[in-house]
């Protein structure tokens, strides 16, 4: 996924920072500071082809 | 390139899909209407000028934003790079060196599968030993899993399928699940919409979906529902079809280790089920399920869940934005237009929770609230 939608995480969408503090900010965030003016955005990829899960490391319920 | 906007399915955002990427983007209108714009080869100027109307950016910081957003725009329309490893078009000559072979009747279709080795057998066999059959009579559909250097490759009735690596294995397994559905229910690919990852049940004729990230329990919550009274219509491998129906598939449930404590009270044999370590050290349990409900059910319930040792239970509405964040990037769907489409009017109708549960009595509560009020 290429950005966030979800203000809660991003502190780029805090409401009350300015235009220039988010950008300052977004540096880190995603390669399309500018076109934030626009909106957000989230960029989704469905799976490539059909699969079960995959072989993970770790515990898990 | 045409592409195709949804605009009354999330809440504040729009949805734009992709025909030569099969990528959705989720964007705010604004967005939505200047990359419209760059889809209709709107000059320049015309979209800069609409920018600064609607915006208080200035002409330099607004032609930024519109060269950004046809990046944007080209990065959306690309298929992912990595996209044409999975399709192997050649092969050598399929191998005919098979440690076992077992049959097996799924919906009233027998197959044979064949596997080259015990690695196999483990991953695959154990999931649908309970289908296994001795006696044949009828037309076979012959399936060949073998080995190809480091790849395991795929055949059906002596045609390759495909080859996939050891990293890729995930993706062997779900053409082979994809073929067993298609085959048994005689249908092609485009006769399908999308596949889930996810955990589905039915209780009082309706179905819901449990999804979540590897590891938050949907099969642990699966095999707690199937013990108490729901049906369990599929694990980890959920179809769809084009009729926005969900298909039992006849996998066992796999378990892991940790789960096995809880579920002994459900289930009394479970040390005795076949169980087996996985390449990674993981230790699965497969729990055999004949689902009641064999015929196709209409699904309008997804359950992002999350098991959490030592928490109340905890379940909320989740908006239709999160849902599909999380939904897309997990499943299969369909590339094709008017799949698509039914797949945006199927999710445009359902309703999305957020579960998170320590105990089982919560999670089988809490489930069949849902689904009985829904």
């Amino acid at each position: 996924m290429d950005n966030n939608l979800d203000t809660q995480k991003n502190p780029v969408f805090e409401e009350k920072m300015d235009r220039k503090e988010a950008l300052k900010k977004m540096g880190k965030y995603g390669k399309y500071a500018a076109l934030t003016a626009l909106g957000t955005y989230i960029l989704l990829n469905p799976k490539k082809a059909q699969a079960q899960s995959p072989a993970s490391p770790g515990s898990g319920f | 390139m045409k592409i195709k906007v949804f605009s009354d399915i999330l809440e504040h955002h729009n949805i734009i899909w992709f025909p030569n990427s099969n990528r959705y983007l989720v964007l705010a209108p604004l967005l939505k209407n200047v990359l419209l714009q760059i889809d209709n080869n709107t000059p320049k100027d015309v979209i800069v000028n609409y920018i600064m109307k609607n915006t208080n950016i200035s002409l330099s910081e607004a032609s930024e934003a519109l060269e950004e957003t046809t990046l944007l725009y080209k990065e959306s329309s690309t298929p992912e790079s990595n996209i044409n490893e999975l399709n192997h078009i050649c092969s050598s000559a399929i191998s005919n060196n098979f440690i076992a072979k077992y049959y097996y009747k799924i919906n009233n279709c027998i197959f044979e599968i064949a596997y080259c080795d015990e690695f196999l057998i483990n991953e695959i066999h154990l999931k649908f030993e309970q289908h296994c059959i001795s006696e044949i009579s009828e037309k076979v559909i012959s399936i060949k899993l073998y080995k190809e250097e480091e790849n395991y490759c795929i055949a059906i009735d002596d045609k390759f399928i495909n080859k996939y690596t050891i990293e890729n294995f995930h993706y062997l397994q779900g053409k082979l699940s994809m073929e067993l559905i298609k085959l048994s229910s005689q249908t092609e690919e485009e006769d399908w919409l999308g596949v889930f990852h996810a955990s589905a049940v039915a209780y009082n004729n309706n179905c819901a979906m449990l999804l979540g990230d590897s590891g938050n329990g949907k099969s642990t919550a699966l095999a707690l529902l199937y013990a108490n009274g729901f049906d369990c219509i599929a694990d980890d491998f959920v179809p769809m079809d084009t009729k926005q129906c969900i298909h039992p598939f006849p996998a066992a449930i796999s378990v892991k280790e940790n789960s096995l404590k809880t579920l002994a009270k459900y289930y009394h044999n479970i040390d005795e089920l076949p169980k087996y370590t996985t390449r990674l050290g993981k230790v699965v349990t497969y729990l055999p399920q004949k689902p009641k409900h064999n015929t196709p059910i209409n699904c309008n319930t997804l359950v992002f869940i999350k098991y959490q040792p030592n928490t109340s239970v905890k379940l909320d509405n989740v908006s239709k934005t999160e849902a599909f964040q999380e939904l897309v990037p997990d499943s299969w769907i369909s590339s094709k237009p008017y799949n698509v489409e039914k797949f945006i009017n199927w999710f445009r109708n359902v309703k999305c929770y957020r579960l998170i549960y320590s105990k089982p009595d919560d999670l089988i509560d809490s489930i069949k609230n849902i689904m009985i009020y829904d």
